[in-house]
């Protein structure tokens, strides 16, 4: 079992690496690495400042107005903020059950986010690294250099992309800031021409998905023995599963697993989510710290994300991408399930079952006719979960006596992923940092870890090698005794 | 001469005459002495006319608070070129846009100062990351046509740059 | 047909008797720019989005008696311009976020805006404190929004016989205030089917259940261009004047 992070005995006489992105755009992270007096790295904090003033931003206003306004405070995935803050706003209007419509009209936009964001993490964001190596050169490392040495899978990385936000552009209106959502239902159904125009490409859609598997499992595998052994370590894991335990992205109960793989709660429902996860505030940090309940604070941080989702489920309801998951599960006797690297290739793998749910979606009639509203008895409290791309996303809304937001809590996937993202970021360093001397070799390594679990932050959304970071090194008297950059355009600097 | 939206006459324009011919006086005037700075004397009817203004149309109730709160800004040091330029901008609209005589007026305080003593505006820019590529003079020009002067007096020389 | 005729921008407009320039001009066809004129609400004549040179002064077009032979100029660069200005000070003035509001696609500021090619506002935003009052149970008054047209207030004493509004304070400082002694919507007489509620050109004065219902895409002014569905409102208001 890994060690738990926060165990140095004197955090004040450890000596901390800050690793901070330097970036103009709101919301940055940055790193520190405690290290002790041996030079071993015994705690790292990634502090995150996201969502900053949400909740209070929407104290006051219509609650049917949330899952709209969401979108705007998360340009990264402003559809899954759509779809659970509707899902949260269904239950406070009393829609228990959606009509047929309604609720397959919101699994292909669903469907279209991830296969969306997907394709752009990997094919933008870390095919480059993946492709190249991470040590190869940072000219390399880069979309350029891909689109040069590997046209075909570019060419298809952007088509899939493209295909995605179409999906969402046809069933929201728009590409970014749509709108389908209404409170017990959607505003809208497909017309013929439209399933006609997204159906056109489904099957090379499908077909392109699952090459791209089969790259991300072919460069896994190549580096098997690198990739295994990456930040790996174990931990529990949580998604929300369908009852019958198949992968559900939209909708199901909540499963955690432990770190061995034991069950620790299943099909639990996901209104009172509060029963089974708890928050704690850490000093250093804006962000909050889920755990599980049941472990208790210190043991209980846990994984979200594709990589759980697919050890956490029976099944994916989807056979080519089923095919694929149990490829991953059974590879090596189970190795993937620790891997931080191993993500990606559950990525790709989601994909496929996106593209594959599509298709299912887009022969479906009831796409195109039926109702599309419920109405209900209007509730005072509201909680909507989904597995966004990034992993499970919370969202709680309590109104009062005139339908005005009066609180409202969000846990997002990559604050469910913090501490595992922290764990990741310890392992890498406790192996790559030398001495103290900074390192392009390491910032590169931390980077590829944090990268692994596409966190939803601003200076993630730079091409892998172009995070802006800055590195800093301090002694245990807190004098900074080096200091490397690297800056957006890839240039490293020291000072 | 004439209150606050009346004409403001520098000291070098002494000779000019009280008179329906060249400076109607309506009755009422005011003296400042040398001493005093006009910059805050514009910016004070300013807030006089944001207080004033009835709030029943767009160009005043909003020109004159804005113009208001551009005074304050030039006051606190923070003031820019494009700031300049926006004042002019505003005093535009409340004159040509107004519904009453009070909206037409309301600028006049802030354009005839900054005519008559630039350097009180100049001053307050050049604190705060002044632009040399900014033209003052030029800038004026609104300014000018707005009060109907072309004199010497109403152009800027920077001697200074 | 009464033969008189003013110009607009070198065109000759008919008008008759007692209209405005505004009327005459929707009536032939021309579109001027406007937010607190509506057909049937009579004139009012604050936003002064509207104002046009006569004879080379300045004047609401939505107030102004047409007169024979007068030369109107609605299409000058100048006037685009202070148009545009006046537009941002509204967004400026309140709290304006299309993106997330139920009103967009349909409403008339955000219409007219992007009619006047206004990008961003070139005036710092006031962000001022103003209150959603959501006490009634059909209607949402959300002052962020309110432009201070005065379109409810006349048609909730015009049309509905109710002064449900009125505006209250001076300057910058003016609301739209609830003529009620909680000061709060939920205890006037107002109903969901009042022309008050019907009539806001915003997103202020709104409906309750029906946020959102309209699918991108298929909102009024997605579908036609503001100038076209004035032209068309103010074609109807004549034929109902006419029975
Ligand atoms: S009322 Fe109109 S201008 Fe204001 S936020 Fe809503 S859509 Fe935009
Ligand atoms: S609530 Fe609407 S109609 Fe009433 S004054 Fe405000 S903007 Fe105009
Ligand atoms: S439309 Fe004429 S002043 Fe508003």
């Amino acid at each position: 079992m890994a060690a738990p992070l926060e165990t140095a005995s004197d955090p004040e006489r450890l000596r901390r690496v800050a690793i901070e992105p330097v970036t103009r755009v709101e919301g940055h992270g940055k790193v520190t690495l405690l290290l002790d007096e041996a030079n071993r790295v015994r705690q790292a904090r990634f502090h995150i400042v996201e969502f900053r003033g949400f909740e209070k931003f929407v104290q006051g206003r219509p609650y049917w107005e949330v899952p709209v306004m969401v979108q705007r405070l998360c340009g990264i995935c402003p559809v899954s903020h759509h779809l659970a803050g509707g899902k949260a706003v269904d239950m406070l209007a009393g829609a228990t059950a959606l009509t047929p419509t309604a609720e397959k009209m919101r699994r292909l936009l669903h469907f279209g986010q991830i296969l969306q964001s997907h394709a752009l993490h990997f094919f933008h964001l870390s095919s480059p690294d993946l492709l190249f190596g991470f040590d190869a050169p940072v000219e390399r490392r880069s979309v350029f250099a891909v689109a040069a040495e590997f046209p075909d899978i570019a060419k298809k990385g952007i088509l899939l992309r493209k295909y995605g936000q179409e999906v969402i552009r046809v069933t929201a209106g728009k590409r970014v800031h749509g709108s389908l959502v209404v409170p017990g239902g959607v505003n809208k159904r497909l017309s013929p021409q439209e399933r006609d125009y997204l159906l056109a490409d489904i099957d090379r859609t499908v077909e392109w998905s699952a090459e791209a598997v089969a790259i991300a499992r072919r460069l896994y595998e190549e580096g098997r023995a690198r990739h295994n052994g990456f930040a790996a370590f174990p931990s529990p894991l949580l998604s929300l599963v369908r009852d019958d335990g198949a992968l559900d992205l939209y909708h199901g109960g909540l499963r955690a697993r432990g770190a061995d793989g034991a069950t620790l709660f299943d099909h639990e429902d996901y209104a009172t989510y509060w029963e089974l996860l708890h928050e704690v505030v850490k000093p250093w940090s804006y962000m909050k710290f889920p755990f599980l309940r049941a472990l208790g604070p210190d043991a209980g941080w846990y994984r979200v994300g594709p990589l759980a989702r697919l050890w956490n489920c029976d099944f994916v309801p989807t056979p080519r991408a089923e095919a694929e998951r149990r490829a991953l599960l059974d590879f090596e006797g189970g190795a993937t399930r620790a891997a931080t690297l191993a993500y990606h290739w559950a990525r790709m793998i989601e994909m496929l079952h996106a593209a594959e749910g599509i298709r299912a979606l887009l022969a479906d009639p009831d796409l195109l006719q039926g109702e599309l509203v419920v109405k209900g008895e209007r509730r005072y409290r509201g909680v909507g979960v989904i597995e966004a791309p990034r992993g499970t996303l919370i969202h709680h809304y309590r109104i009062n006596e005139d339908d005005q937001i009066v609180r409202c809590n969000l846990i997002v996937s990559t604050t469910h992923n913090n501490e595992a993202m922290n764990e990741a970021v310890r392992r890498v360093a406790e192996r790559y940092l030398d001495g103290r001397e900074l390192t392009e070799g390491l910032l590169n390594h931390i980077e590829v870890a944090i990268r692994a679990y596409d966190p939803c932050l601003s200076c993630a959304t730079h091409a892998l090698g172009q995070m802006p970071l800055a590195v800093e090194l301090r002694d245990a008297t807190g004098a900074a005794v080096d200091r490397l950059t690297r800056d957006a355009d890839g240039g490293v600097r020291r000072g | 001469m004439g209150g606050p939206s009346g004409t403001c006459v520098p000291w070098r324009e002494f000779e000019r005459r009280i008179a329906f011919e060249d400076v109607p006086s309506a009755g009422a005037f005011m003296v400042f002495s040398r001493g005093r700075d006009m910059f805050e004397v514009a910016r004070n009817f300013a807030h006089f006319f944001a207080h004033e203004s009835c709030g029943f149309c767009t160009p005043c109730r909003v020109g004159t608070s804005l113009l208001a709160n551009t005074m304050d800004k030039l006051a606190a040091g923070k003031g820019s070129a494009y700031d300049m330029q926006r004042m002019q901008t505003l005093m535009r609209v409340l004159l040509s846009m107004s519904h009453c005589g009070l909206g037409h007026t309301a600028a006049k305080p802030v354009v005839q100062t900054m005519a008559a003593f630039p350097d009180a505006y100049e001053r307050r820019l050049k604190r705060l990351d002044f632009e040399p590529a900014f033209d003052l003079d030029a800038a004026l020009a609104t300014a000018r046509h707005i009060t109907g002067r072309d004199d010497d007096w109403a152009h800027i020389v920077s001697e200074e740059a | 047909m009464s033969g008189r005729t003013f110009t607009l921008d070198g065109q000759p407009v008919p008008f008759t008797e007692g209209e405005t320039v505004m009327e005459a001009a929707l009536a032939a066809g021309v579109y001027i720019p406007h937010l607190c004129y509506r057909p049937g609400y009579g004139h009012h004549g604050s936003c002064k989005v509207c104002t046009v040179a006569i004879d080379g002064h300045n004047a609401a077009s939505c107030t102004t008696r047409a007169r024979e032979g007068m030369a109107v100029e609605t299409a000058t660069p100048e006037l685009a311009d202070m148009r545009r200005a006046l537009v941002e000070m509204l967004f400026v003035e309140g709290n304006h976020t299309c993106p997330a509001c139920e009103k967009s696609g349909e409403c008339e500021l955000q219409a007219v805006a992007y009619h006047i090619g206004m990008a961003a506002p070139r005036f710092d935003f006031f962000f001022p404190a103003r209150d959603l009052d959501a006490s009634h149970p059909d209607v949402i008054l959300d002052r962020n929004r309110c432009i201070l047209c005065e379109l409810c207030v006349r048609a909730s004493r015009d049309v509905d016989g109710k002064n449900v509004f009125a505006i209250g304070g001076r300057g910058i400082r003016a609301r739209l205030i609830v003529n009620a002694a909680s000061g709060r919507l939920g205890d006037t007489d107002l109903a969901k089917d009042d022309a008050a509620v019907r009539v806001c050109p915003v997103g202020a004065i709104l409906r309750k259940g029906d946020a959102y219902t309209k699918p991108v895409g298929q909102r009024t002014f997605d579908l036609r261009p503001i100038a076209a569905v004035a032209i068309e409102e103010a074609r109807r208001e004549r034929e109902r004047r006419r029975g």
